[in-house]
């Protein structure tokens, strides 16, 4: 198990504990000088990362070409992506946007998993591109950004649709501070989907496969998933760049391992190296990283293992 | 540290950055670490707006053994221009300490209501170097990439480390990282410390960046690690001696950290 109990100190710990608990930290109840002689099993990185098979659930063709991004899995053993371009507006552009997902998915059919993008202010084009993607072998719809609120009427035919096709909707969440309460600097648009929005729509359609994404991605995590807690249809990815020490534990405490989806966002170290830190069980992890999610594809026995 | 190969970690009191005098911060962090003294690298915080900081300054260096000086320009409600911040960081210069600066401590957009509103950035930095160019620097959470062509070069002259925290070695980088590889190709290998963030991050993550960057040969990662840091501490690698007889064992290759 990564990291000993000592070092497992969140921040609200850190704090009322003052210095002493972090500077004592993993040599605390040890005599002095005897604590470096004593024998240590030391973390095996590489063999860690190799211990467990993954699903990304939640990656893009943004920053990097198909191959780099291929490249970059390898290097952390994930064995295939849920990958998204999230760009463009009109119909023309979110349809180019998903154009470039197919090639990608053509030239690493074993590795990627398409997840289909689209602007819900399109209703019509939006379904047709859906029915498209997903007629291509895609598996999802998503990552859908900031065009339109998750709650927002627009999107209620796309997640009618998405039910009918048994098929999940990766929805790009905030916690932000000016996003949740008033008053506060807005750095996301206001057309932002917040947890609220997402407890909303789990609510109201609980047989959607709803995935919020990343808790790790900016924002209160502590507030997303107390949010979501008793919505159970929504699952939430792990992914994003914060690796704030206890997110993982706070979110499998709140709403368990099974719903809860390994995914990178880019972050591919970050995204492994949370949940190997992680306080959990073998079986949480294997959850986590890959069960979970196939799980999810196996609804429409679609690109399942 | 023992479980993940970490002889020696650069350390500082968080306390400091909510105290208006800072300095019962650092007396605490003395008596806390004092049985672990060879494992840890002590940083003091100064608030060089406050009164008697030279004092204070003078006492971490002496009496309570730091290493260096971590500043919290945001917290403690200061520009880094500040003529009293220019004159805590040439002052440290003539203690031999180094000069940390962290670009934030929590992700802003998860910030509490009761939190400040305001990150530093390495166009900061540049300014304080521009003032100091002599002094020794740590960036801690550090963002390659977004600096203007005028801070690179700044920064290109100054004896400085950024920190690992939001580095990339897989070649790809999200939007709140770097591509580490492209990174050391811009600034060089001499300017990266390995870093963790503990206890406030998970302790493994900070680790795969730099295991699984294969664009970074044997001694680029050895300067990673440790060579980089101890450069800037002033160290060398006697400094490390006394941890690595007792504690090295394999695993790594070579001695980790001290931590940024």
């Amino acid at each position: 198990m990564p990291g000993s109990t000592q070092l497992r100190l969140g921040r609200r710990q850190f704090l009322a504990g003052t210095c002493e608990l972090a500077a004592g930290a993993s040599l605390k109840d040890r005599a002095p000088g005897q604590a470096r002689r004593e024998a240590v099993q030391r973390y095996d990185f590489q063999g860690e990362i190799r211990r467990y098979r993954k699903i990304d659930a939640h990656n893009h063709l943004l920053s990097a070409p198909p191959r780099a991004v291929i490249e970059a899995a390898d290097r952390l053993e994930i064995e295939r992506l849920a990958i998204s371009i999230p760009q463009g507006d009109q119909p023309g552009e979110f349809r180019a946007s998903n154009d470039r997902v197919l090639k990608a998915m053509a030239e690493f059919p074993q590795r990627f998993l398409g997840q289909c993008f689209v602007n819900p202010a399109y209703p019509r084009e939006a379904i047709e591109e859906l029915l498209r993607c997903i007629g291509r072998g895609m598996v999802g719809l998503g990552e859908l950004y900031t065009q339109v609120k998750i709650d927002d009427p627009l999107c209620y035919p796309l997640i009618e649709k998405c039910i009918e096709l048994r098929i999940p909707i990766l929805m790009h969440v905030r916690g932000d501070l000016g996003l949740l309460r008033k008053g506060h600097r807005l750095e996301a648009p206001a057309t932002t989907s917040t947890p609220d929005d997402l407890a909303a729509i789990g609510r109201r359609y609980p047989e959607a496969i709803v995935i919020h994404a990343h808790i790790g991605g900016g924002g209160d995590w502590e507030y997303m998933c107390k949010r979501l807690r008793d919505v159970p249809s929504v699952y939430v990815d792990t992914s994003g760049s914060v690796t704030d020490e206890g997110m993982i534990e706070f979110a499998v405490r709140h709403l368990g391992a099974s719903r809860l989806l390994f995914a990178t966002d880019e972050n591919f170290e970050s995204g492994v190296g949370k949940i190997l830190a992680a306080d959990l069980t073998e079986e949480e992890r294997r959850m986590i990283f890959r069960e979970n999610f196939n799980r999810i594809l196996k609804k429409r026995e679609n690109r399942a293992d | 540290m023992d479980k993940h190969g970490v002889d020696k970690c650069v350390i500082a009191n968080i306390n400091g950055v909510f105290y208006k005098n800072t300095q019962p911060a650092n007396e605490e962090l003395f008596r806390a670490i004092k049985p672990y003294r060879h494992r840890f690298i002590p940083f003091a915080v100064i608030n060089p707006t406050y009164a008697d900081w030279e004092h204070d300054l003078d006492v971490c260096r002496g009496g309570l053994e730091m290493s260096g000086v971590r500043l919290y320009p945001q917290y403690h409600d200061y520009e880094v221009t500040h003529p009293a911040c220019i004159e805590l960081v040439n002052a440290a210069r003539e203690y031999k300490m180094a000069v940390a600066f962290s670009l934030r401590l929590v992700d802003g957009r998860q910030r509490s209501w009761l939190d400040v509103d305001r990150q530093l950035s390495l166009d900061d930095i540049a300014s304080v170097v521009d003032k100091a160019p002599q002094a020794r620097f740590i960036v801690l959470h550090a963002l390659i990439g977004r600096e203007k062509p005028a801070t690179v070069t700044t920064l290109e002259r100054a004896d400085l480390v950024f920190d690992t925290i939001y580095g990339s070695g897989c070649g790809v980088a999200g939007p709140v990282a770097y591509d580490l590889a492209a990174a050391i190709r811009k600034y060089g290998k001499n300017r990266f410390a390995f870093g963790t963030a503990a206890p406030f991050r998970d302790y493994v993550s900070p680790f795969l960046r730099i295991e699984v960057m294969k664009e970074a040969d044997d001694d680029t990662k050895r300067l990673i690690w440790a060579g980089n840091a101890q450069r800037i501490l002033g160290i060398g690698r006697q400094g490390l001696a006394e941890a690595l007889v007792e504690t090295r064992d394999g695993g790594h290759g070579d001695n980790r950290s001290p931590e940024g």
